[in-house]
């Protein structure tokens, strides 16, 4: 009878466990989804947007040290150019939020906003005022974070491209 | 105080300013890809409303240094032009 009882108990807990391994809808439920190109175009403008915001944030903290690697004059022009960034990326972002099919019929816009947004992150690395950052290593951390603008703009092409929403 | 002094303690407060902000964007990039594996379709106009609030504090962050500035800014205009 304690056998019996034993065998009951441990088929009890072989089933139980079981059932929890194999339960149906277990993995798929857990299982990452695949974002759209339009999705990952989404995440590339978040990311763009953030960059933008941490460069503004690091040319004030950089020109708030005293010493100060770079001018007033310096900073101000990096600062001017980057919030007109941001404010065409806004425009960008308006249109994007009213999600693909809208998109996809304003293509032409989108492209002249991305090509605007690159071309503002190309004016600030090629001016003089970044070179006015007296700190080498300041200077090639804020060098390297605005062209990472540019290719963000360039990746959100690609996928936008790829959504259908561009056109090649 | 001592230029080397200075110098370092100088070095020390730039990599102190720009660190953060470098591990904060690293952050946000993670946060932002983990987003992948969710339902992201009902999340576009969300992300869009982020993006939109981020670029808001990029130009208010830009005024206020403007305006906190103006002053120094105003005498740089009105100081002659090097030749």
């Amino acid at each position: 009878m304690k056998h019996l009882t034993l065998i009951v108990a441990l088929t009890i807990v072989i089933c139980i466990s079981g059932c929890a391994v194999h339960r149906p809808g277990g993995a798929t439920a857990t299982a990452p989804a695949t974002a759209t190109p339009y999705e990952t175009a989404m995440m590339y403008s978040t990311a763009l947007a953030q960059t933008n915001d941490s460069v503004i944030h690091a040319v004030i903290a950089l020109q708030s040290l005293q010493p100060s690697p770079i001018s007033i004059a310096d900073a101000k022009a990096v600062l001017v150019v980057q919030q007109q960034l941001a404010s065409v990326h806004m425009q960008l972002s308006h249109v994007l939020e009213q999600g693909p099919s809208a998109a996809t019929g304003q293509g032409n816009q989108i492209k002249t906003l991305l090509d605007e947004i690159k071309g503002l992150a190309t004016v600030t690395v090629n001016t003089a005022n970044l070179s006015g950052v007296k700190d080498p290593n300041s200077q090639a951390q804020l060098t390297a974070e605005i062209q990472s603008i540019a290719s963000f703009a360039d990746l959100m092409v690609t996928e936008l491209t790829a959504a259908g929403v561009l056109k090649q | 105080m001592n230029p080397v002094t200075l110098e370092v303690l100088q070095a020390s407060q730039i990599i102190a300013v720009l660190t953060p902000i470098a591990l904060d964007l690293a952050l946000k990039l993670k946060a932002i890809f983990s987003l992948a594996g969710s339902d992201i379709t009902t999340n576009i106009k969300n992300q869009a409303g982020e993006e939109v609030q981020i670029d808001q504090d990029a130009i208010d962050t830009v005024n206020a240094w403007l305006k906190q500035n103006a002053p120094a800014l105003r005498n740089l205009s009105a100081a002659p032009a090097k030749s």
